[in-house]
């Protein structure tokens, strides 16, 4: 199974139910590629181990 | 041919010429229908203009002016609103064929255009965006092209790309603007004009179409800080229609502009060491002379480092897709072929990323804020370069948007930990194109800010420059 993120771009984007054109599924899978390395360097962050996400949640709406 | 001012080219000039007798609310208001009339055509600023209801509003400024009931600084200026922000004076649009027209309407004014509405201001339109405050201009679709009045063949920068402009080409004298990524102090870098992102949740944000809801930002943009104080005056504070507003007190923005930096403590980080970039050759120098006009109205200078700053970078394009992507999933399926094709490729980036994703991205998010509030201990306020490169040619926007050149814009990182930053001009390239630089302050302390940047005025006049053929 390939674990490249360019590959896996086409397969999220058709599971979300978008229909980009076969050059646009390319530039986006190809852009994707180094998202992924970026967004991995965030679990990198060794502070962020027992950090809570900055999220808001009311019990009243 | 209009006349030349009699008063400086500012809000904040217009406003004190108005209080002494020398312009009416209604020759600033033609003043700028007139710039809009001759221009806009080739410079793409308005989605829609107002000239009867603002030419009705100034008259109604100059009779309340006249009977003694001033409202203060905004009172009888001609302001212009970025279309993703509701009014009542037309269907908001966020320069897109989705969006429901009937929305806009429903909401009416938005709290920051009831608050500048009940503060005199006369609205002469809507500006333009990039389609809901993301990608790029599409021309197949049928909208405005902004341009940038600097070199009309180059991009004013966005999103807010109508007001910056707009400003710039004495359209109106200020304008509101939103930032998620550097959309409020992009364009106003590269329009060579002044733009504040107010700490995250200042300002209330409701009935603004969102982008990313823990990231929107509105905020002021006019030629000087001091025009973006006044403005902030009337548009901080707590509105309960906006769940991320914060109940914190206004202080008197006005008040703090004195001029003096004496004790105030600035860091100066040049981002070089932080990431690889385009830098055009007149940034340092330029960042350099800022730094010594700042020491000398007495501010004390060190060099620091943004802690997370490629972090952060990423973090902003993260939860901004992925909020994004929840908003626009619905109409992106039905839909595709309407949206601009730079908002919708980068909106879909954010089916892209896991839940696991998103939530970790708001955890390193708070370990940034913590990080960053430990340097805020040692200094007062942060300086960086806003765009480390002047406005692109149009032609070349997709080097800069999501390309390898977008590393040369030093804004996203401010949207993700939510601190007030402020672009204000700093000098221009060799090709006469406007450079800029941030003032970044602790949460809610906008107040030194814009004291810092009003004193950088007061000893430059980068920001009362005009692009030739333009302005006032």
């Amino acid at each position: 199974m390939s674990t490249d993120p360019s590959a896996a771009a086409p397969v999220l984007l058709a599971l979300a139910g978008l229909a980009p054109s076969e050059q646009e599924t390319a530039r986006i899978s190809e852009a994707f590629a180094a998202q992924y390395q970026a967004m991995q360097e965030l679990y990198a962050v060794a502070d962020a181990r027992y950090e809570e996400p900055a999220l808001i949640f009311r019990a009243r709406p | 041919m209009t006349a030349p001012t009699t008063y400086e080219p500012t809000l904040d000039g217009a406003a004190r010429a108005l209080r002494a007798g020398t312009v009416t609310s209604v020759e600033l208001t033609r003043r700028c229908l007139d710039a809009a009339e001759a221009h806009d055509d080739e410079l793409g600023v308005f989605l829609a203009r107002f000239d009867d209801r603002a030419l009705a509003a100034a008259e109604a400024a100059d009779a309340a002016l006249a009977a003694g009931d001033d409202l203060g600084p905004l009172h009888g200026i001609p302001l212009g609103i970025k279309d993703i922000i509701t009014t009542t004076e037309a269907p908001t649009t966020a320069q897109s064929l989705i969006l429901d027209r009937a929305w806009g309407p429903a909401i009416g004014d938005a709290p920051v255009a009831a608050r500048l509405r009940a503060a005199g201001a006369v609205f002469v339109g809507k500006a333009t965006t990039m389609e809901f405050a993301i990608g790029r201009p599409d021309e197949s679709k049928p909208f405005p092209i902004p341009r940038n009045p600097w070199n009309p063949l180059t991009w004013p920068g966005g999103s807010s790309s109508g007001t910056g402009a707009g400003v710039a080409a004495g359209m109106f004298l200020g304008g509101l603007g939103t930032d998620t990524g550097g959309s409020i102090r992009i364009p106003a870098a590269f329009c060579g004009i002044s733009g504040l992102m107010p700490t995250f949740g200042r300002v209330p944000k409701s009935g603004c179409v969102p982008l990313g809801y823990s990231l929107d930002h509105i905020g002021p943009m006019a030629r000087a800080v001091r025009d973006c104080a006044h403005m902030l005056q009337v548009l901080a504070g707590h509105d309960p229609s906006d769940a991320c507003c914060a109940d914190e007190p206004v202080p008197d923005y006005g008040g703090a502009l004195t001029g003096d930096l004496t004790g105030v403590r600035i860091g100066v980080d040049t981002l070089t060491r932080s990431i690889a970039t385009d830098t055009d050759p007149s940034v340092p120098g330029l960042l350099e002379a800022a730094v010594r006009v700042l020491a000398e109205r007495g501010a004390d200078i060190v060099e620091v480092e943004l802690p997370y700053y490629r972090e952060m970078v990423t973090a902003d394009m993260v939860t901004l897709t992925a909020e994004a992507m929840a908003y626009h999933a619905t109409d992106l399926r039905a839909r595709w072929d309407d949206y601009f094709a730079g908002t919708r490729a980068i909106v879909a980036s954010g089916a892209l990323y896991s839940a696991a994703d998103y939530v970790q991205a708001q955890r390193v998010r708070r370990v940034a804020q913590k990080a960053l509030a430990e340097l805020y201990r040692d200094v007062d306020l942060v300086l960086t370069p806003t765009c480390s490169i002047g406005a692109p040619a149009l032609d070349d926007l997709d080097s800069l948007i999501g390309g390898p050149r977008g590393t040369a814009m030093h804004t996203g990182y401010w949207d993700s930990v939510g601190n007030p930053v402020l672009s204000l001009p700093m000098g221009f390239t060799a090709d006469g194109l406007p450079l800029g630089m941030q003032l970044a302050g602790r949460p809610f302390d906008e107040a030194t800010v814009l004291r810092a940047g009003d004193a950088y005025q007061q000893d430059t006049d980068w920001h009362l420059r005009t692009p030739e053929g333009y302005g006032s």
